[in-house]
Formats: structure tokens, C-alpha cells, sequence
């Protein structure tokens, strides 16, 4: 344990618990006589105010009001980086050039070549655990739980050397890469079959994941009778009012933009100007302006709507069409705009794929 | 609201026994024998923290000290004015941090206050409790019903119509003592030997809540050698919000507290309303994306810390329950997917999870929309976190993933 602590491979913690039933404790039985959790104790929790709660069971659970009898328990967490860190300083205490060539993997410089030393658990290039790297780049692959051995392909000419070898045994890591490097390409590999259906292990395709932002971004771009925002078309052809209301809002948007406004000096227009310039557009007189804002708030909450159901994004009603609340009776700079922080103006292409469901 | 009777409740400057045994549901007489004790007493002293000896030296108006044992030795020469505070120690032992810290806020003075700190300027909830009893008595009813809501789960309702808002303001109709006699009212409708008493009103942030405490269901109690039938106690919490267009409702039973809620808003309203439970529902895709994150430990603040899913992908298709008490199980998560199969894609089959938020597990589930597959309502046990956790988790769900989060709590009229 200590080796491993000083050499920065693992995290030691030890950590103080309770258990939820335990007859020895003076809230025995608890509603679940034989409920098997263990909850953990720890700085600052407020027992009154129910901070202890039984990860089984749920109740509430009062370690000490309830007079309960602690157990204490070690908690031993392998550190990616510091294994990774003492692998190579292995390495370079026996003068042998390295560098990381992905997370997990290093690759060192041998008299015979590049030789690869692969961390199996820490991979993520599945390339490099493909059998057909193997069988061509001379690697050495570690492993540093006691279950990956057995996950490892069962064949007698894949270098392998458990971590736990290095560390307690002695085994020379140097020695060993430079065995590997002198091995080169195996000779003696088998022919393998790949099984159409398993229930082992196949290959699964990743997505991408997409990391959250606090600040939010939205690709828009808007064509000749259609709106796409992030891929995804919200106001579609046939809309063609609310098509008006968004283009006039757009081509303000542009055009701030283009005169260098920032950010806070981005007047909104006021409904009564988006009124005007419908009017204008339309060739028709707006009787009501109440049914701009009602277009405009419908247009809002359906674009919120639309990017939620097609791409489960968070997105508020504000995010695209953003609403200026008047600040006093007589403040003229209420009223709508493009949201100038949210809205990323790209351009219109049809080629762009539609992830909307509705066409 | 219930007219107290003063003498009763009161010995003068300390509450009487009725006030701690009916108003704070705490069994007094124990503990006032023995702060008679002086050997009790003494213990009782070399038990208070620092914050509670410089607290009580102050209330106790003794001469300045600087240190700590010079401040327990003056309360020790202090006993007997010292005794009345024994039962305050016993009823802070049970009170939330975060009501007492909330409440003490808005009654103390800031030098009290800083008394009330340790050296890490993390406040001692019992010397704040010390505080408040000295203040006045009377608001230890206060905390006592505040204390509550943040430990249960409110069920969120809302009318089922639209209303336009009666004149009259909801905190002026609530505070009247009307209320107590449209909840009397209510009782004699049920005919059923339950009656509720009106406990407090708080205006809290904006909203009103109503405590009220009624019998629930047949109980007995063993007294002495004599069985002593009657009904288990019943809190029930209504929390009005937006001039009662939206009720949060804290209780035990599901049908009753819905009815008094609907009883008491009919009669703000002038006409007969309904609550039923809000129901605000989240696209299949915000919660794959969500679940996305969690599973790979990208959704910020929250950890994966418990998956159950209904219908695992191993054979014979049995329940899976991936758990960890300390840290995330996103890895285990990820490793199970891609040596057996999906485990977090299929929503519908997913009984809940926990996340780790503010180092609580919080539950989480998806109930499917019944009129539509492609929605869900997310809900997750509030009763977990305080009441300001919980408006906090809300808004990052909100603002972070853009969900909506709902408590599991429910009410409907039986």
C-alpha cells in the first residue's frame, strides 16, 4: 500500500461508515430489518436536517443521535496518470526515448524501432487493441487490474505483462519492451475467426459527446422560405407569415452586425416596428398589433419546442428570438431581437442534412 | 388561526409545558427534572460548543471573558438561569441547519449572529437556537414547522383552469382567521371524527404556507398500563404560490391534503377549483442526451451513481441494478455496454437512476407520457435535498439540460 501511495499509483482513502441495520445500534430495527446499506460519513453533514440518508433504503439515518456503531473501511483508487506517469519514468531511468502517442499508449524508441507499450485499461485508441496492430507493430501490452488479463486475446504470441508484475515482482519494464522490440512481427500467428453473432464483447459504434455549455450556441441560417437552426428546420415553407416576422427580425440582426453594434447597444425593435415593416412587406394594413406579439411569443416557445424534440438540446424560449422587457412605462427599447449571444448567423445551404421530423 | 391560550402555553418568560408538548410535539417533563439536577447540569455545560458558551454567557448578560473555560466556568456559577435552555438544546437536536440558519437571518441582530459562529464561520445551529428562545420564545413554532419543509417532498399542483386572480390579496385571505373556519367547515363535511387544526401561516420568498395539523389514520398509544385510542398526527403543508395558481403540498395521505387545498381555494376564488398535478413533460431526446452525458461523466455538476434498468440485455432479460456507494459508476456503465449491450439508450426501460448532486443521491425516474411515446415526465425524490437544494437542482436541470424536474410526489382525489 505504501509503495503504491508513494510512487503516486493509487489513492489511499479511508473512510468512516454506518451501517443502516445493525442490531447492535440503538435504531435497530429500522423499517428494513435486514436493509444491507452502508452510509458514509463525512465533515460537515447535518444529521438533523436528514444529510445521512441510507443509499439502500433511502431513510433517514442519525450516526450520531442514533448512537450507531462505526466501522471504518479502505478505499484504494488506481491513478490513470500516475501509473501512466511511473511506467514512464521506467522507461526513462533505462535511457529509453518515449512519448505518448495517445491516452494510454507510449511509444518507445528501440534499437530494432518504434515499439508500442500499450496500457489496456487507459486505451482508447481502439486501433492499437486491434488484433491486426498486434500481429504488424511489435507491442507490449500492460495490464494493470487482475480481470483484464482474461479479457486479453487468448493467444500465446501477444506480449503481455501484468502491472502488478513490475510493481512487486521485479520484472524489468526496459527488458521487457526491448524483448518485445527484438521479437518484431509475431511468426507463429493463427488464423482467427471473427463469430457474425456474440455475446461477448463486439465492436459498438461511439457518438461523439457533446460537452455542455453553459453559454449556448445556435448555428441559424436562414434561406428563401425556410429557417434552419442547428440542423434542424423551424419555421418551414409553408409558414410563411411567421417566415416574415423572422426574416424582418434577421435583417436587423445583420444589419447591427454589420455596424459594429456590441452586444448591450443592440437595439430591440419595438412590436409596433415589427408591425410596420409586416405591413410593408405584406402590402397590408396590421390592425392588431397584439397578434404580432402573439405570433412572435408562438414563434419563440415552437422554435424552443422544435430543437428540443429533434435534438434534445437545452435551449430556452429566449435563446433565438429574444425578448427585451420594457424596464419603465415610457422605456422605448422593449421589445424583440435575435438573440445577439446565443445566435451564430451561418450560412443557408440545402445540402445541410434535416434532422426535423416534420418536412 | 388557533387562538393560543397564553397561560397555558406560557410560564412567563419560559413556554409552558402545553407549548412544548402540543405546539413542538416534544416530550418536556424529562428533561425540565433534570436541568434541576446539578450533576446534570454540569455535564450539560462541558458538552456546549463554543459557540453555544459565548452565545449563553451573552443571553445570560454575564461579565465579558475571552476564553472558552472562563465562559463555562461563569455558566456553571449560572445554573439556574441556565436550566431553561436544557429543553431548547433537545429541541435544536432535531432541527435542520439550513431553517434554522434562514430563520435566525430574518429575527436576530448581526452581533448575535457572529456570536453564533464557530471558528471556521460555519454557524452552530443550537446556539442559534438558543438565540431565537431568548428572542422570543413563540418563534420556536416557527423553526418547528419550518424545520419541516425542508425534509418532505411537496407534490407540485396546479389548477386545472386558468383563473384570473380575485382581488383580494392571497396573504390577506390567508392570514384571516376565515381560514381556520373554512378548515372547520371542511371537517364537518367529512364527518369522519378527524378534525384539522391551523397551525401557522408564513409568508416564505413570495409564497404562503399553511401548516396545518389533522388526524390521519386510527392509532393507539400505550399509556401506562391503559390503551389510549385516537388518530396518528398528520402534517399537512401547503405551499400557495403565484396568488394560488399553483400549490406545492407536503403530507402523508394523498386525498385529503388535495381536498383542503381545493376547499380552501374554492374559497379564495369564490367558485369551485380543482388542483391536479402539474405534468411538464421532456422529449426523449433531451434525456438520451442527458443520459449521454451522465454516462460519461460530462454532465457537470451530477454523477451517475445507481442505473436500474427493467429489462436487461442479458439473457432471460433480468432486472440490472448498477450501484456504487462512492463515486460514479459511469465507467462500469460504459464497460457493461460495450461487452453486453445497451443499458442507458432504451428510456422506457429504465426503472430510475441516482445522480450525486451536492454529495446526496438523488433518485431520478422517467415516467412515459400516456398519450404520447416520444415524452416523459422527470421526476426525482425531493424530499433528498433541503428546500434551497432543491430550487438550485432544478434550475441546473432547466438551465444546464434544459429539462424540466418534477418531484415523484403525487396527490389525487380518492
Amino acid at each position: 500500500m505504501d509503495f503504491l501511495s508513494a510512487h503516486g499509483l493509487a489513492n489511499i482513502h479511508r473512510r468512516e461508515f454506518v451501517l443502516c441495520a445493525n442490531s447492535k445500534d440503538w435504531d435497530f430495527p429500522p423499517w428494513v430489518r435486514d436493509c444491507p446499506g452502508h452510509i458514509l460519513l463525512r465533515d460537515g453533514a447535518d444529521e438533523a436536517g436528514h444529510e445521512y440518508r441510507c443509499p439502500e433504503c433511502n431513510r433517514p439515518v442519525f450516526p450520531d443521535g442514533g448512537r450507531k456503531q462505526r466501522f471504518a473501511k479502505c478505499r484504494v483508487a488506481i491513478r490513470k496518470e500516475g501509473v501512466m506517469r511511473f511506467l514512464s519514468r521506467l522507461l526513462s531511468s533505462a535511457k529509453l526515448d518515449h512519448r505518448r502517442k495517445c491516452e494510454g499508449v507510449l511509444e518507445v524508441e528501440t534499437d530494432k524501432g518504434h515499439t508500442t507499450l500499450c496500457v489496456v485499461d487507459y486505451c482508447t485508441n481502439d486501433q492499437v487493441l486491434a488484433r491486426e496492430w498486434a500481429m504488424i507493430n511489435p507491442t507490449l501490452y500492460i495490464t494493470v487490474g487482475p480481470k483484464e488479463q482474461d479479457w486479453l486475446l487468448a493467444e500465446g504470441w501477444l506480449k503481455h505483462l501484468p502491472l502488478a508484475d513490475v510493481v512487486s515482482e521485479g520484472t524489468d519494464l526496459a527488458a521487457a519492451m526491448l524483448d518485445t522490440a527484438a521479437t518484431g512481427r509475431p511468426s507463429n500467428i493463427g488464423a482467427a475467426s471473427i463469430p457474425v453473432y456474440t455475446k461477448g464483447a463486439r465492436p459498438i459504434h461511439f457518438k461523439p459527446i457533446e460537452a455542455v455549455h453553459a453559454d449556448r450556441r445556435f448555428a441559424v441560417s436562414v434561406g428563401p422560405d425556410t429557417v434552419v437552426i442547428d440542423e434542424v428546420t423551424v419555421i418551414h415553407k409553408q409558414a410563411r407569415a411567421r417566415m416574415t416576422v423572422f426574416r424582418i427580425l434577421w435583417k436587423k440582426f445583420l444589419d447591427d452586425m454589420k455596424n459594429g453594434y456590441v452586444v448591450n447597444n443592440m437595439p430591440p425593435m419595438t412590436i409596433h416596428e415589427i408591425a410596420d415593416e409586416v405591413a410593408e412587406e405584406t402590402k397590408k394594413e396590421v390592425e392588431d398589433v397584439e397578434t404580432i406579439r402573439r405570433a412572435v411569443n408562438r414563434l419563440q416557445s415552437d422554435i424552443e419546442d422544435s430543437i428540443k424534440r429533434n435534438t434534445g438540446a437545452p435551449i430556452g424560449s429566449g435563446d433565438i428570438i429574444q425578448t427585451i422587457p420594457r424596464q419603465g412605462k415610457d422605456d422605448p427599447d422593449s421589445g424583440y431581437r435575435i438573440n445577439p449571444i446565443s445566435v451564430m448567423a451561418r450560412i443557408f445551404s440545402t445540402v445541410t442534412p434535416d434532422l426535423s421530423e416534420e418536412k | 388561526m388557533e387562538n393560543i391560550d397564553e397561560e397555558e402555553l406560557s410560564g412567563g418568560d419560559t413556554p409552558g409545558v402545553a407549548f412544548w408538548e402540543n405546539e413542538l410535539e416534544m416530550p418536556v417533563l424529562f428533561w425540565l427534572d433534570r436541568a434541576e439536577e446539578n450533576p446534570f447540569m454540569e455535564r450539560w455545560v462541558s458538552k456546549l460548543t463554543g459557540p453555544q458558551v459565548s452565545v449563553l454567557h451573552s443571553l445570560l448578560g454575564l461579565q465579558p471573558r475571552e476564553s472558552t473555560r472562563h465562559k463555562k466556568d461563569d455558566l456553571r456559577n449560572a445554573l439556574p438561569s441556565l436550566r431553561r435552555f436544557v429543553p431548547v438544546g433537545r429541541f435544536a437536536r432535531s432541527k435542520s441547519r439550513v431553517a434554522v440558519i434562514d430563520f435566525a437571518q430574518g429575527v436576530l441582530d448581526s452581533a448575535i449572529m457572529e456570536l453564533c459562529q464557530n471558528g471556521k464561520g460555519e454557524f452552530d445551529a443550537h446556539a442559534l437556537v438558543f438565540a431565537i428562545y431568548d428572542h422570543d420564545w413563540r418563534n420556536l413554532s416557527a423553526v418547528f414547522h419550518l424545520d419541516k419543509i425542508h425534509k418532505s417532498g411537496f407534490a407540485r399542483m396546479v389548477l386545472s383552469k386558468h383563473l384570473k386572480l380575485p382581488s383580494t390579496d392571497l396573504g390577506d385571505f390567508l392570514s384571516a382567521s376565515s381560514l381556520a373556519a373554512h378548515l372547520e367547515r371542511f371537517d364537518r363535511t367529512k364527518n369522519n371524527g378527524r378534525t384539522s387544526d391551523l397551525k401557522n401561516v408564513i409568508p416564505h420568498d413570495g409564497r404562503h404556507l399553511v401548516f396545518i395539523r389533522r388526524a390521519e389514520r386510527h392509532d393507539l398509544l400505550l399509556q401506562h398500563n391503559t390503551v389510549v385510542h385516537g388518530f396518528a398526527p398528520e402534517w399537512i403543508i401547503l405551499d400557495f404560490q403565484d396568488g394560488a395558481l399553483r400549490v406545492n403540498i407536503a403530507s402523508k395521505s394523498v386525498s385529503v391534503p388535495l381536498e383542503i387545498a381545493n376547499h380552501i381555494a374554492s374559497a379564495y376564488f369564490g367558485r369551485d377549483v380543482e388542483y391536479v398535478n402539474d405534468r411538464e413533460c421532456s422529449y426523449s431526446k433531451q434525456i438520451q442526451r442527458f443520459l449521454g452525458l451522465l454516462g460519461n461523466d460530462k454532465a457537470e455538476e451530477i454523477k451517475l451513481v445507481e442505473l436500474a434498468v427493467g429489462n436487461g440485455p442479458l439473457d432471460g432479460a433480468p432486472k440490472i441494478v448498477v450501484s456504487q456507494t462512492e463515486g460514479s459508476i459511469a465507467a462500469g456503465v460504459r464497460h457493461f455496454e460495450k461487452a453486453v449491450g445497451g443499458i442507458l439508450n432504451d428510456i422506457s426501460q429504465i426503472d430510475r437512476i441516482k445522480v450525486l448532486y451536492r454529495e446526496k443521491r438523488v433518485p431520478l425516474k422517467f415516467e412515459a407520457d400516456e398519450e404520447n411515446d416520444d415524452e416523459f415526465i422527470v421526476r426525482y425524490s425531493d424530499n433528498i435535498l433541503n428546500e434551497k437544494e432543491r430550487r438550485s437542482f432544478e434550475a441546473f436541470m432547466s438551465k444546464t439540460h434544459g429539462i424540466t424536474i418534477l418531484s415523484t410526489e403525487k396527490r389525487h382525489r380518492r
